[in-house]
């Protein structure tokens, strides 16, 4: 079977399960359990850090955080959704955006990263200041220059609409619209944005060959890169200085250890689609991807919180630059970006 | 000296209630051997010896006049004492104390097995497991306004007012889980000759004292002109646990 055809059969799969589900009758979803589960992992990708038991992906459940992700309802003014700041066609980043605008155009001070493959995540944000999927939400929900809303007043909203409180009962079985089931269905939304077809994984399922260049980047990737940006994930989750600045006018990790050896230190993030991300780095800085890889060739800070790694590392040429763009490229997952399970309900 | 007793009381206790937890706990309404009961801790807040108001002025111990508009904070983590010594430990259980309301000050305890108790110890704050679960619920549903959405964790406990020796509002926001800045208070109150006797019928109440007070100079004395405000983990805030801990004392019990 060619790779390709693979993503779409899982993804047509996924969709038909979706649909026969959404068809069962209704008393099926009066015990919400593991037996409705849908979350399916990549056979190619190590165990979820997600614990599942707790909050199994249903198809009422997932249908319900999709709708909330691209509910305006979540902001004060009904003026901003999640799906504002990480839009599907760029891999659920903001397309463009150094760092993000919220509510009335207010600026954020970082740079909105793609969302997939979270249910691995062991901590988010550049910093890794939340340190669950589930509590996530908060974040965006109370920040002012995000959707500068309460907890209290989304839950509110949600408990006096006319359409949520049933698609609630339909998701998590009867009683109360408690902060934890709102949490809980956009934590099932989020799970479910895997992306794990892109060339690069069907080259590494044997289905599929990468064109020499990117051969050639790939192994320089493997020599430069893969101590923090490790396979199959692209990440190591770990928080590292990969040579930005010298003074740093955001502490990253530090904001949140307190410890100074943490200033400086972001969380490595996962390349994976990173051609649909720019802007790139925690403040958007490099408006490209070919400027981003630049900087580690000829942009190197070298200074002592700089990650050895980094300090280690032999020379790039002109030519290694270029052949890592070509590689990159080919992380792009298109079936991910064109899933119609994650598109705008509305 | 006096604070790293406290410490190693408050380790000791931390590590105690995690190894006893899962075996002794779990009260077991089918267990025909062991009958239960019940019992309230009721928390009586003052300042200064008199009973506490919200939105009051008062003098602290280095002088400063502070009006108090909210207190809130965790208790969890119930244990009692037998007099055999052995610890008995409450099927966890979280309550958030609001100074606002005093039915939220009135803790109800079921399912304590019949016997007499001669100690109770408990956590102000929330243990560190329930600070990277996820999203939970009652008291610790993040919409009752004590988690921190950008970086991960409880407040314990929330105290907000004004003063004129601070600059800004005072805003003390006291929380942190992670290893030497983790900001929980663990209290021990003795009974001394007093028993808590728990029957099937009654509902004894324990009253225990605590002195708002003692936040600004129980251990370590404040000066709201040089700290008003805490929003995070970190150094300030473990330096204000301390003086949380002293703010409880064991009043009598109404058996
Ligand atoms: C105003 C733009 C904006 C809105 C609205 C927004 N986000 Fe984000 N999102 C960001 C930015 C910027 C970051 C990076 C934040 C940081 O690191 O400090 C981010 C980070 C994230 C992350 C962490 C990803 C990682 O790998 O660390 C998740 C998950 C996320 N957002 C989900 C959501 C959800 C769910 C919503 C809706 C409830 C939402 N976002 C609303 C801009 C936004
Ligand atoms: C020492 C660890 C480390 C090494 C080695 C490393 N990186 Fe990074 N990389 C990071 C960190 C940390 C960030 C985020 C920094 C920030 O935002 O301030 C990052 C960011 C990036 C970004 C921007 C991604 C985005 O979404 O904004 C790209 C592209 C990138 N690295 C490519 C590479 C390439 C190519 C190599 C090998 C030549 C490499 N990295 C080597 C740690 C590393």
């Amino acid at each position: 079977m060619v790779g390709s055809k693979k993503g779409r059969s899982l993804a047509t799969s996924l969709f038909l399960l979706f649909v026969l589900v959404a068809c069962k009758p209704d008393d099926v979803w009066q015990q919400p359990g593991k037996a409705d589960a849908i979350f399916a992992p990549p056979a190619h990708f190590p165990v979820t850090y997600y614990d599942f038991s707790r909050n199994p992906v249903t198809a009422p459940g997932f249908e319900l955080g999709r709708r909330l992700f691209y509910d305006p309802i979540l902001s004060r003014d009904s003026s901003i959704s999640c799906a504002s700041c990480h839009r599907q066609e760029f891999a659920f980043s903001d397309g463009g955006k150094a760092v993000s605008h919220g509510i009335g155009g207010r600026a954020g001070t970082r740079n909105s990263p793609g969302l997939f493959n979270l249910a691995w995540s062991r901590s988010f944000m550049w910093d890794g200041g939340v340190n669950h999927l589930e509590v996530f939400p908060l974040a965006p929900i109370t920040e002012a220059a995000e959707m500068d809303e309460t907890l209290a007043k989304v839950m509110d909203k949600l408990r006096k609409h006319p359409v949520y409180p049933g698609l609630f009962e339909a998701a998590f079985g009867p009683g109360e619209l408690t902060d934890q089931r709102f949490l809980f269905a956009l934590a099932q939304f989020q799970n479910m944005l895997v992306s794990a077809n892109s060339p690069y994984d069907r080259f590494l399922q044997g289905k599929e060959a990468l064109p020499a260049a990117a051969m050639n980047g790939l192994a320089i990737f493997r020599s430069h890169c893969s101590g923090c940006h490790s396979d199959v994930l692209f990440t190591d989750h770990s928080f590292r200085d990969n040579g930005m600045d010298s003074l740093f006018a955001d502490a990253g990790r530090g904001r949140i250890t307190q410890l100074g050896t943490d200033t400086g230190r972001f969380k490595v993030p996962s390349l994976r689609n990173v051609a649909l991300t720019a802007p790139y780095m925690h403040d958007g800085r490099f408006v490209d991807l070919s400027t981003a890889l630049e900087h580690y060739r000829t942009g190197l800070s070298h200074s002592a919180s700089m990650d050895a790694l980094l300090h280690n590392a032999p020379p790039l040429s002109a030519t290694d630059i270029i052949q890592l763009q070509v590689f990159l490229e080919q992380l792009t997952d298109h079936s991910f970006i064109n899933n119609p399970l994650y598109k705008n309900p509305f | 000296m006096k604070f790293k007793s406290l410490l190693v009381v408050a380790v000791a206790a931390l590590a105690l209630a995690a190894c006893t937890k899962d075996e002794t706990n779990t009260p077991d309404p089918f267990n025909p051997n062991v009958s239960y009961g019940k019992f309230r801790l009721e928390l009586d807040h003052a300042f200064n010896g008199t009973a506490f108001q919200l939105n009051t002025d008062y003098t602290t111990g280095t002088g400063d006049t502070i009006s108090i508009s909210l207190l809130k904070y965790y208790v969890s983590n119930i244990q009692l004492q037998k007099a055999d010594g052995s610890w008995w430990s409450a099927t966890p259980n979280y309550y958030l104390v609001d100074a606002s309301s005093s039915a939220s000050a009135l803790l109800q305890i079921d399912s304590v097995p019949i016997a007499e108790y001669k100690a109770i110890r408990y956590m102000i704050g929330v243990d560190s497991m329930r600070n990277f679960s996820g999203a939970q619920t009652g008291a610790l549903a993040p919409s009752n306004g004590m988690f921190w959405s950008w970086n991960s964790g409880y407040i314990f406990l929330k105290l907000e007012g004004s003063s004129p020796q601070a600059g800004n509002p005072v805003e003390f926001h006291i929380g942190g889980f992670m290893g030497e800045n983790a900001a929980q208070a663990v209290i021990n109150h003795d009974f001394g000759t007093s028993r808590l006797r728990i029957t099937a019928t009654a509902n004894p109440q324990t009253h225990v004292y605590a002195a708002v007070d003692k936040f600004f100079d129980g251990a370590t004395p404040l000066s709201l002109s040089s700290l008003s405000a805490v929003h995070m983990p970190g150094a300030n805030a473990k330096l204000i646990s301390t003086n949380i801990a002293t703010m409880f004392e064991f009043d009598h019990i109404h058996n």
